[in-house]
């Protein structure tokens, strides 16, 4: 599914997520020490790109990762725990890793890097104990295989024992049939049973009562090497069982191949790795030579060849299952997939047109059936676009504790809701307004310690970032409870700016967002982090791109909740058609509260400019006169009443036509600034129409109002 | 490029006037291929690698509260295109819709993008081979009105005098930062249904 | 239950297993084959009539096999009608069938 150019370039794409991954299970790891999947996750990602990396002989890399996973191996087997300065070193070590594969990659190599690399594995051999690191760190095969003896093995997913199990000779005699055993094995998973029937001695010595059996068993489980131990609860004290971990989900990275004939013997046990070297020399058949020279029995060669094939077959299986049930594919891909369905939906909507034309009804039905099809197919495309917030919000982990460091502030991140889907799309635009949101929170919001504590507050502060659904939009708030913003001050400083006047017709909210206007800042001492006010008007800018909007809450000394909403998706939108003169015009339906009969509506207001909507006072908008349109309303205006965040308008038009679903298309740069529209769609019969900016539209009346 | 197509790529003419000359010089070396037109009278010539296509100047949707020269956009095969009135830019009246009226789509630079843009022309003669030899740099005219600004040099060809046009300046985002700041001013809107 | 028959006069001479093949009866079926075995050069030993069999059975079988690879005797084992019954407990033990046991067994 990879369609990027060679082996090398793959193995950095793959490796730069994989740091990434890294870097969100350390810092996991720092708020829950003893997380398991954390622990796995990072030694899993460590060993990949090792791997990885092997292939290409990058031996800086490896040599230096190397290192650092043997590390990782002690704390999965818990003999080291997990500290604060271990975060930090492995934060550190990942930054290295991603400088080093920089080098690989532009065949540099800077001498202040490999004394980098020198002082880092330096502090992690440390943290090795008197666990001696494997003299190249090229293969780790054997320490993988040799780690979890002792401890007991928890899985992640399913993995593959070796259970080496010899009965009791008495066992027969004391009801312990070995066959139920194998019978309860069977049913934790797949199994593959090797019976060893060459210790049964000839009809004249045999003891009938004895048992001469034993077996190999290979089991894939997902179940958990004690539970498997349970098994032979009864036959423990008289049994030789022997269990070892064979095969785990885990391994290199496309490792379908499993160990020589040779290794699997010497790791039961049933030959000695001098005899295999000797052995290996030889030119026959491995197994031939052994069974020749009497190292292993016929039946021993045959049982490891059935534990290779075994091994290789689950190997193999997992890893058609595994690109089965996920593939990797271009975004570019799915954003024309998205296009050609919203383009599919505009032709629809021509070929509806035409059906209530022809007044067909086959016609029509057809049409319509098709129109359901349609609609599971675009959602299905839209789905496809959508992906969890989290990938957004894990990413400011590092930014909220570097920054919290360097600022000598105590800051805790909260995620909430991060399971929340959004476009794709929108998540890429969102990552650098939050990245500004979040910066001005900890420099501006969050106090010192010291301060904190006067405050009477907790020294540690917390960052919230929680994202749910509210209709057909997705709420991303960013909540401190640092000092909170400084409403007087932000109000003179727009007196001062002649931004707004001295009068007390602004809102609290009207005057917060004025922190958006461009250049504006309160903060008198600009800091190198978050500098004069940087960027808060980029900010709205950005998020009003993608058709959201902003609000701000603040309290004094108890803190500041930005919220930001933004559609589900901008790919295509419910509207309803309208006529304004000559021309149509989409109102997206997730604004819209009601439509009325203009005539059925009475005016308020000393000028007539407001109307009463169910008792409340709203402003209106006659979007004919709006739009310069020329010529007469038409006999039957309509009023269709819209809400951004609670804030009503009227809209007047000429006339409602059909509801209809629609690519919203950009209008591009030209028409960028234009006041009210905010993009464009395809009508069935192929002619453009507008999409009015409601956000906008609301805005500019309320103003307009306050003036 | 000689072709003129409806929107959906039918072609339903073809101008062959100067088509066949174009044709015939294909093979002289070192000339460049123009696309010739007129606007106003005047008959003008623009390289034709900046030009996508030759359609009929139907389908514009207005947008309102928009500099008058900018005429609204048509539906390209799926593609939103703007779409500018020549006459209007170059400070004429604009004419009424002929036969011959004609929509060029232009690849123009706006700023650091390539955009495209659909300019709105009284007609479209064909496609020439000019050598640069015949091509001379345009003195410079200082005020002598808009339809000039884009003009950067005059060809010959065949005993004829022609302006050449300079695509990314029909339009630059100077000028049309200042169409918008001047219509803010006046609330001056650009309504005009054409086609 | 389990009863055996020696056939000594046939040709080859036959043993006849009737019954369960099992722990419980190992010992007497031992003693069984034992005195067969001795008695005669070739012998078919006949599972046509065994309707159980178990680990410590199937393990008696390999015996008899193994014995008869040492002492160069002919001794077949016939599983006739319990043939199934051998194929599942063999697949079931994870265990290749024994190298005399007759081929009319799926091999």
């Amino acid at each position: 599914m990879n369609e990027l150019g060679s082996p090398l370039e793959t193995f950095r794409e793959e490796a730069r997520e994989l740091l990434e991954q890294l870097e969100q299970n350390l810092m996991q790891l720092e708020e829950h020490p003893g997380d398991h999947d954390s622990i796995d996750g990072a030694f899993r990602a460590l060993h990949t790109i090792k791997g990885s990396g092997n292939m290409f002989d990058l031996d800086d890399l490896v040599g230096f990762t190397h290192i650092v996973e043997a590390v990782f191996v002690r704390v999965r087997d818990g003999k080291l725990p997990v500290s604060r300065e271990l975060i930090d070193l492995s934060l550190q070590a990942r930054d290295h890793i991603s400088r080093l594969l920089i080098e690989a990659e532009s065949g540099s190599r800077d001498t202040a890097t490999s004394e980098r690399s020198r002082l880092l594995s330096m502090a992690f051999e440390a943290h090795l104990g008197d666990e001696a690191l494997g003299a190249s760190g090229r293969r780790s095969d054997e320490q993988d295989a040799a780690a979890p003896k002792d401890s007991e093995h928890q899985p992640e997913g399913e993995c593959t024992y070796r259970i080496e199990f010899t009965p009791a000779a008495d066992s027969f005699l004391t009801g312990a049939n070995p066959l139920l055993i194998l019978n309860e094995l069977a049913e934790l998973g797949t199994i593959l049973k090797i019976g060893y029937c060459e210790a049964i001695p000839d009809l004249k010595e045999i003891e009938p009562e004895h048992c001469y059996l034993r077996w190999v068993i290979l089991l894939t489980t997902d179940h958990g090497e004690n539970e498997v131990r349970d098994i032979f609860i009864f036959v423990e004290g008289s049994a030789e069982i022997k269990i070892d971990v064979i095969d785990e989900v885990d391994p290199l990275i496309g490792e379908s191949g499993y160990k020589r004939l040779g290794e699997i013997l010497v790791d039961r046990g049933e030959i000695e790795r001098k005899d295999l070297e000797s052995a290996v020399s030889s030119k026959s058949y491995i197994g031939e030579v052994l069974v020749k020279k009497g190292f292993v029995s016929e039946e021993q060669i045959n049982s490891a060849l059935k534990e290779q094939n075994y091994v290789r077959d689950i190997r193999e299986n997992r890893r058609t299952v595994e690109t089965s049930t996920t593939i990797k594919v271009k975004v570019e891909k799915l954003d024309e997939l998205v296009n050609l369905v919203g383009e599919f939906v505009t032709m629809h909507a021509g070929i509806a047109m035409v059906a209530d034309r022809k007044n067909d009804q086959d016609f029509r039905a057809a049409a319509e059936q098709m129109e359901g099809l349609i609609r599971q197919v675009r959602d299905l495309s839209i789905e496809l676009h959508m992906v969890p917030v989290e990938i957004l919000f894990s990413g400011y982990r590092r930014l909220v504790r570097d920054l919290s460091e360097d600022l000598s502030k105590q800051v805790q991140l909260k995620l909430e809701g991060t399971e929340t889907e959004l476009d794709k799309n929108v998540i890429d635009s969102l990552k650098d307004p939050l990245l500004h949101i979040i910066r001005n929170s900890i420099d501006h919001g969050i106090e010192s310690p010291e301060v904190r504590k006067r405050k009477g507050k907790p020294p540690t502060g917390t960052l919230r970032l929680s994202a749910y659904y509210s209709g057909a939009s997705v709420v991303i708030q960013v909540v401190d409870d640092g000092a909170g913003m400084d409403v007087e001050r932000i109000r003179q400083k727009g007196i001062e700016r002649g931004v707004i006047d001295n009068s007390d017709r602004y809102s609290e909210q009207d005057i917060l967002q004025l922190i958006f206007a461009p250049g504006f800042s309160t903060n008198e001492e600009a800091t190198n982090v978050s500098g004069r006010g940087v960027g808060m008007d980029v900010v709205r800018r950005n998020i009003e791109a993608i058709g959201g909007s902003i609000r701000i809450q603040t309290e004094k000394d108890v803190g500041t909740t930005l919220s930001i909403r933004i559609p589900l998706t901008l790919a295509i939108v419910d509207g309803l058609l309208s006529r304004i003169g000559d021309s149509l015009y989409l109102i997206n339906l997730s604004y819209i509260v009601e439509c009325l009969d203009l005539k059925d509506v009475r005016t308020a207001g000393n000028g007539g400019d407001m109307i009463d909507f169910r008792g409340e006072i709203v402003p209106f908008l006659d979007l004919r006169s709006y739009f310069g349109v020329e010529g007469v309303a038409g006999e039957h205006p309509q009023l269709v009443v819209v809400a951004i965040e609670e804030k009503k308008i009227g809209l007047v038009v000429d006339a409602l036509l059909d509801k209809y679903q629609s690519v919203i298309k950009s209008l591009g740069k030209i028409y960028e600034r234009v006041e009210g529209i905010s993009g464009a769609i395809i009508l069935g019969d192929g002619k453009p129409a507008l999409m009015l900016d409601v956000d906008r539209l609301v805005k500019v009346t309320r103003d307009e109002v306050k003036k | 490029m000689s072709a003129v197509s409806k929107h959906d790529g039918e072609t339903v003419e073809t101008v062959e006037t100067l088509g066949a000359t174009a044709a015939a010089q294909a093979e002289a070396a070192d000339t460049e291929k123009y696309l010739v037109f007129s606007v106003a009278e005047e008959k003008y010539a623009v390289e034709v690698v900046r030009v996508e296509e030759v359609i009929e100047a139907y389908g514009i949707t207005a947008v309102p509260r928009t500099p008058s020269y900018l005429l609204g956009i048509i539906n390209l095969r799926g593609r939103i295109v703007p779409v500018l009135c020549v006459r209007r830019r170059f400070g004429f009246e604009a004419a009424v819709t002929t036969t011959d009226t004609r929509l060029v789509v232009l690849q123009v630079r706006l700023g650091e993008e390539l955009v495209s843009l659909g300019a709105v022309l009284d007609a479209v003669h064909g496609v020439v081979d000019i050598s640069p030899s015949d091509i001379e740099k345009r003195p410079s005219l200082g005020n002598s009105g808009d339809q000039h600004i884009a003009v950067t040099s005059i060809a010959k060809f065949e005993n004829e005098l022609l302006l050449v046009l300079d695509a990314d300046r029909l339009l630059t985002k100077e000028y049309l930062d200042d169409s918008y700041q001047h219509l803010g001013q006046t609330g001056q809107t650009g309504q005009t249904a054409v086609g | 239950m389990m009863r055996t028959e020696f056939h000594a006069t046939k040709k080859p001479a036959q043993l006849d297993i009737e019954g369960d093949l099992s722990f419980a009866h190992v010992s007497d079926l031992h003693a069984a084959l034992l005195t067969a075995c001795d008695a005669v050069d070739e012998l078919v030993v006949s599972l046509d009539k065994v309707t159980s069999i178990d680990a410590a059975g199937l393990q008696l079988l390999f015996a008899v096999c193994r014995y008869a690879d040492k002492s160069k005797k002919l001794v077949q084992i016939v599983p006739g009608a319990a043939s199934e019954r051998i194929d599942r407990i063999l697949e079931f033990s994870g265990l290749t069938s024994p190298n005399c046991l007759a081929g009319d067994i799926a091999q």
